[in-house]
C-alpha cells in the first residue's frame, strides 16, 4: 500500500497531516509496510500530478493498493482509527 | 560661395545721396557691403554701384529709414488693400537665400532696403502690388548678384502662381488667406479642408507649429519638413486638400528623415472610408452580440479608433507589436479606458438605491419588487457603459427574497418574466447591444449568507437573515426557469441574462433540489441556457460571466456579512498564442518553454500599462471618466483596485501540444502531459509575477472566438508549414481556428463523460474560471441524462462548469424555431432562416 501526500512547503496544515501520519505509522511499525509517496503542489511536477488524481486542494493524502484508492482526505489528516482500519493493523 | 554671406571684402563703393542728417557728399574706401555678399556664380556685379561718402553704418541706416516710410499699404491679388509690412519682403528674400545656404538675415534686410528705394524710384508713392513687389525683389536679387538666390525666389514664385493657377472651387473663391503676424504670408491659394468641418487657407507654419507641438520634433527640423511637405503638395494639381493628407505626408516625411518616434506621436487615427463605409452600411458579422443601427456603428467607429489609440498611446511599442504579431492578443482594445468586466450584488442597490454620478436624478432604495427590478438593470446599463465585458449579479434569487414574501405565483413568475425580458430587451444600452449579463442563482442560501440580515423593501434591515426567505429565493428560482423553457415570444432561447446556477455539497442536501435540478436540466435540454457552476467543499464564487469567475477568499467571506462590499472585477484579459511557441521552439521543449515565458512576460507588462491608464482615469475622480466606478457609497470606491485581477488568457493548448509532439491532447497519456506541465508552468508563472508585480494575476480561458480566428489566421501567414497541420476548421475556405483555451479537439468524437473529465483535470489550475461544452446540436435528451449527467459531473470529476449547447433555427417568415441547424424551415419552407448555435461560446 502506498500513501501519497499532495502538500506544499508552506502549508502548516500540510505539515501537521505528514507529521501525524508519520507519527502513527511509527507506532503501528508500518513505515516499512506503507510506501510514502509526497508531491510538492508548487512545481510543475506536484501539479501534474496533483490533475491526474483529481486533487483540488491541500493538503490531499490517498491511500492507495495497487491501482485502487482506498481512502482519500481533503483539508485534512485522516483520523488515526480509521487509517489503522484501511491498512490492516489490527488495534 | 554661399548666399547672403557677408565676405567683408573691401571694394570701392560709391553713391550720391542726399539727405538732411547725413553728409552730402564723401568719397572714400568703405567696406563692402553688397554685391560681393553673393557672388555664387564668379561674376560679381558692377551694376547699380553706389558711390558714397560715409560710413557703412551711417548709409544703412539712412537706407533703412528711407525705406520704412515709402509705403504703408499693399494691394493683393484679391484686391484687398493691407497694411504694407517690409517683413514680408524679407522674409520672402531670407527664406529664398536659405534655399541655397544662405544664412545672414542682415544681407536679407538691407536688400529689402534696395528692392523699396527701386521701387520707389519706378514708380514713385503709387500704391504696390504684390506682383510688383515680386518683380522688384527679383530684379533687386539679380542685380546684386545673388543669381542663385534669385533662382530660388523664381522657382518658389513659380510654384505658387501654378497652385493659384488651378481651378479653385467656386465656393471656395472668397476664402481669403487668413494673415497671422509672424507667419509667412506668401499667397500660396491653397486651401485645407480641416478635420472639423471648416476650410481655411494654407499655412505651412501650422505643419511646424504642430510638430514642435505635438512631437517634439525640433524646430529647425519642423521648418525643413515643412518646406518638403509643401514642396510635394505645390507639385500637384489641386486646390484644396484635406488636412488628414497633410498629416500623412507629415508622417511621410518623418519616416524619411528617421524621426519614428515623432511619427506615432504625431501619426492621425481613424478609419478608411472604405471601412467606415462597411461599418455603416453592413451588419456586424464578428460580433454576434452587436446589433446593427446607428447606436451600433457610433460605437464600432468609436472602438476602431480607440484601438488604434490604446496601441499608439497607452501600451508600449513592444506590447503593441506583440499584439500585431499575434504572439498575444489584447481582449477588448477599443475599451482601453474601462475595466474588463464586473461581479457585484444587488445589495448596493438595495442598500443605497440609484444614485449615480452625472445622473439627473437620485432614486432611493426601492420598496417594491418591480422597482427593484428596474434600479438593478439600469444599474447595470450604467455599469456596461463603465467595462467592456459581463456584468454579473450574485445570488439573484437570494437577494431578490425579501422583496417576494406574500406574492402570488403568478406575480412571481411575472417578475422573473420581467427581470429576463428586461436584460434580453435592453438594446439600447452601449452601442444598442443587449447588456451582456449573467445572473447567479443558488437553489439553497449559500452559506456564507445563512446568517446575514436580510435588507428588505426600503433599504431597511427586515430583522431577518437570508435563510429565513429561502422558500421565497427558490420559488423565484423556479420561475426564472420557468421562464428559460417557455423562451421568447417566439419560443426561442434568451441570450441574456445567462443563468449560472450554483451546485454545492449542500444543494445535493436541500430538500427540493431533485426537483429544481430536473427543471434547469430540461431547459439545458431544451433550449441551451443553464451553466452548471459547480462548487466543491468550501468553494464559494461568483460568476460574472459564461466561465469567468472569482473564488471567494476569506477576505470576500468576512466582506459577506455586507454583501453589497462584494464587487469584483478583472481588469483586463491578455490571451496567450500557444500553438506560436511550438512553431518557434520547433520540437525543442527547453525553446519550448522560453518561448511561453517570453510571451508571458509581453502579457504582464500589458497589464501594468492598462494598470496605470486605470488608474490615472480613476484618479480624475468625479470629474473624470470613471466617475462612476470612484463613487464611495459604503466609502470605498466602487472599483476596488486592490481586489481586481489580471487574466492571461489561454487559446490553442491542443495546437501547442500536437505541433510539438504530432498528436493531440486527447490522443495519448504522453500529449495529455504535456498540456497539463504548460498549464502547471503557466500556473506557477501567474503566481511568481504576482509575487513581483503585486497584480493578480491568474488564468482563464479565453472565451473570444475572434482571437481563436485572429490568432490562428496569423500564424498560417507567419508559420504556414507549421500551422497548416494543426489549425482547426476549413482551410480553402479561410473558416480557420484554434481550439479555444484548454479544450479537447472540438470536432473529435470523445464521450461527454470522458471529454468533461479530461478538461475537468486542468481546471483547478485555471483560478478565473473554466467551463465544459457538451455539444448536443440538434439532439434532444432527456431532462433525466442531462440530471443524472450533472450529479455525475459533481461527484466524479474535477469540473469546474459545465453547459449543454443545442443548436436551432428560426424561420424569419413564420417566426417558428426548429431545433438543428437547417437550409429551410421545417414548418412553412421558408429560405429565409437564422441559425442560433453557440458552438464558440
Amino acid at each position: 500500500m502506498k500513501l501519497v501526500f499532495f502538500v506544499k512547503e508552506d502549508c502548516s496544515a500540510c505539515t501537521n497531516a505528514k507529521e501525524k501520519i508519520g507519527f502513527f505509522l511509527k507506532k503501528w511499525e508500518m513505515t516499512d509496510t506503507i510506501e510514502i509517496e509526497e508531491f510538492d503542489c508548487s512545481t510543475e511536477d506536484g501539479l501534474i500530478e496533483a490533475a491526474m488524481e483529481g486533487v483540488g486542494e491541500i493538503p490531499t493524502i490517498i491511500l492507495q493498493d495497487g491501482d485502487n484508492e482506498i481512502g482519500r482526505w481533503e483539508k485534512k489528516a485522516p483520523v488515526s482509527d480509521e487509517l489503522m482500519g484501511l491498512i490492516g493493523v489490527e488495534a | 560661395m554661399s548666399e547672403l554671406k557677408d565676405e567683408g571684402s573691401s571694394v570701392e563703393l560709391t553713391a550720391e545721396l542726399t539727405a538732411s542728417d547725413n553728409r552730402l557728399t564723401a568719397t572714400e574706401e568703405m567696406p563692402a557691403y553688397d554685391t560681393d555678399i553673393a557672388m555664387d556664380d564668379g561674376a560679381p556685379s558692377n551694376a547699380g554701384r553706389l558711390k558714397l561718402y560715409m560710413d557703412e553704418d551711417e548709409i544703412l541706416g539712412l537706407h533703412r529709414r528711407l525705406a520704412s516710410k515709402l509705403f504703408h499699404l499693399v494691394r493683393k491679388r484679391s484686391g484687398k488693400i493691407v497694411p504694407f509690412d517690409r517683413k514680408k519682403i524679407t522674409t520672402a528674400i531670407f527664406k529664398a537665400a536659405r534655399e541655397v545656404g544662405g544664412r545672414d538675415q542682415e544681407v536679407a534686410e538691407r536688400l529689402t532696403d534696395e528692392v523699396l528705394l527701386y521701387m520707389y524710384s519706378e514708380t514713385g508713392a503709387k500704391l504696390p502690388q504684390v506682383e510688383e513687389i515680386q518683380d522688384s525683389i527679383e530684379k533687386i536679387l539679380v542685380e546684386r548678384g545673388h543669381a542663385r538666390t534669385a533662382k530660388a525666389f523664381i522657382l518658389y514664385r513659380d510654384k505658387r502662381a501654378r497652385i493659384r493657377r488651378t481651378d479653385l472651387n467656386a465656393s471656395l473663391a472668397g476664402l481669403e488667406k487668413q494673415h497671422r503676424p509672424g507667419l509667412d504670408s506668401t499667397d500660396l491659394s491653397l486651401f485645407v479642408r480641416m478635420s472639423g468641418d471648416d476650410i481655411v487657407a494654407w499655412d505651412r507654419e501650422k505643419i511646424i507649429e504642430t510638430l514642435v507641438r505635438e512631437a517634439d520634433v525640433p524646430v529647425e527640423k519642423a521648418e525643413k519638413i515643412s518646406r518638403e511637405v509643401e514642396d510635394q503638395i505645390a507639385l500637384g494639381a489641386t486646390s484644396v486638400i484635406t488636412a488628414p493628407l497633410i498629416r500623412e505626408l507629415v508622417d511621410a516625411k518623418l519616416i524619411e528623415h528617421g524621426l519614428e518616434d515623432a511619427r506615432r506621436r504625431h501619426t492621425r487615427l481613424g478609419v478608411p472610408l472604405y471601412d467606415a463605409k462597411r461599418i455603416i452600411l453592413e451588419p456586424n458579422k464578428e460580433n454576434a452580440n452587436i446589433p446593427h443601427n446607428p447606436e451600433a456603428t457610433n460605437m464600432s467607429l468609436a472602438e476602431a479608433v480607440k484601438k488604434q489609440y490604446a496601441l499608439l498611446a497607452v501600451f508600449s511599442q513592444e506590447v503593441a507589436d506583440g499584439h500585431a504579431r499575434g504572439d498575444i492578443h489584447l481582449h477588448d482594445l477599443g475599451f482601453f479606458d474601462r475595466p474588463y468586466c464586473s461581479g457585484q450584488s444587488i445589495e448596493y442597490v438595495k442598500k443605497f438605491g440609484l444614485s449615480l454620478p452625472n445622473a439627473l436624478s437620485i432614486a432611493k432604495p426601492a420598496k417594491h419588487p418591480e422597482i427593484l427590478l428596474a434600479h438593478m438593470v439600469k444599474f447595470s446599463a450604467a455599469l456596461q457603459g463603465h467595462f467592456a465585458g459581463a456584468i454579473g449579479w450574485d445570488a439573484v434569487n437570494t437577494f431578490f427574497s425579501p422583496f417576494l414574501e406574500g406574492m402570488s405565483d403568478r406575480d412571481i413568475h411575472q417578475l422573473a418574466e420581467m427581470m429576463i425580458f428586461e436584460y434580453s430587451q435592453q438594446s439600447v444600452a452601449r452601442g444598442g447591444q443587449a447588456i451582456f449579463s449573467d445572473i447567479n442563482i443558488y437553489w439553497e442560501t449559500p452559506k456564507h449568507f445563512t446568517d446575514v440580515p436580510a435588507i428588505g423593501p426600503g433599504g431597511k434591515y427586515t430583522g431577518r437573515t437570508y435563510k429565513d426567505y429561502e422558500k421565497e429565493s427558490q420559488r423565484f428560482a423556479m420561475a426564472l426557469f420557468d421562464v428559460y423553457k417557455e423562451g421568447d415570444g417566439t419560443g426561442r432561447p434568451f441570450f441574456f441574462p445567462k443563468p449560472l446556477v450554483h451546485m454545492t455539497d449542500t444543494f445535493f442536501k436541500t430538500p427540493g433540489h431533485e426537483d429544481f435540478l430536473m427543471h434547469i436540466s430540461d431547459v439545458a435540454a431544451d433550449k441551451g441556457n443553464t451553466y452548471f457552476v459547480f462548487d466543491r467543499g468550501d468553494t464559494a464564487k461568483i460568476s460574472e460571466c459564461c466561465r469567468l469567475s472569482f473564488k471567494l477568499e476569506q477576505s470576500d467571506l468576512d466582506d459577506a456579512k455586507e454583501p453589497w462590499r462584494m464587487r469584483y472585477s478583472a481588469l483586463q484579459n491578455v490571451t496567450l498564442n500557444l500553438p506560436r511557441a511550438a512553431y518557434y521552439a520547433n520540437g525543442d521543449d527547453h525553446k519550448l518553454f522560453e518561448k511561453i515565458d517570453e510571451a508571458f512576460e509581453l502579457v504582464v507588462q500589458a497589464h501594468e500599462q492598462k494598470r496605470t491608464i486605470i488608474r490615472k482615469l480613476l484618479a480624475m475622480g468625479d470629474g473624470g471618466p470613471l466617475a462612476l466606478l470612484t463613487m464611495k457609497q459604503d466609502g470605498e470606491e466602487y472599483l476596488r483596485m486592490h481586489r481586481v485581477t489580471f487574466l492571461v488568457g489561454l487559446l490553442g493548448l491542443n495546437e501547442l501540444v500536437q505541433s510539438h509532439i504530432g498528436e493531440e491532447i486527447h490522443e495519448s497519456d504522453r500529449a495529455f502531459r504535456l498540456a497539463l506541465r504548460v498549464i502547471a508552468h503557466l500556473k506557477l508563472e501567474c503566481e511568481r509575477w504576482s509575487d513581483k508585480t503585486g497584480m493578480k494575476l491568474v488564468l482563464e480561458q479565453t472565451p473570444a472566438e475572434s482571437a481563436a480566428y485572429r490568432l490562428a489566421k496569423l500564424d498560417l501567414e507567419h508559420f504556414p508549414s507549421q500551422a497548416e497541420a494543426v489549425v482547426k476548421g476549413n482551410l480553402s475556405l479561410g473558416e480557420v481556428y484554434y481550439t479555444n483555451s484548454t479544450f479537447l479537439n472540438v470536432s473529435e468524437k470523445i464521450s461527454p463523460i470522458e471529454r468533461v473529465k479530461k478538461e475537468g483535470m486542468f481546471h483547478d489550475m485555471i483560478e478565473a474560471g473554466a467551463l465544459s461544452h457538451i455539444w448536443i446540436a440538434d439532439s434532444h435528451p432527456e431532462k433525466e441524462a442531462i440530471a443524472s449527467f450533472v450529479k455525475a459531473t459533481f461527484f466524479h470529476t474535477r469540473n469546474a462548469q459545465i453547459a449543454f449547447s443545442p443548436e436551432f433555427t428560426t424561420c424569419n417568415v413564420c417566426q417558428r424555431v426548429s431545433r438543428g441547424l437547417v437550409d429551410v424551415c421545417p414548418y412553412c419552407a421558408a429560405s429565409q432562416i437564422s441559425g442560433i448555435t453557440s458552438r464558440t461560446k
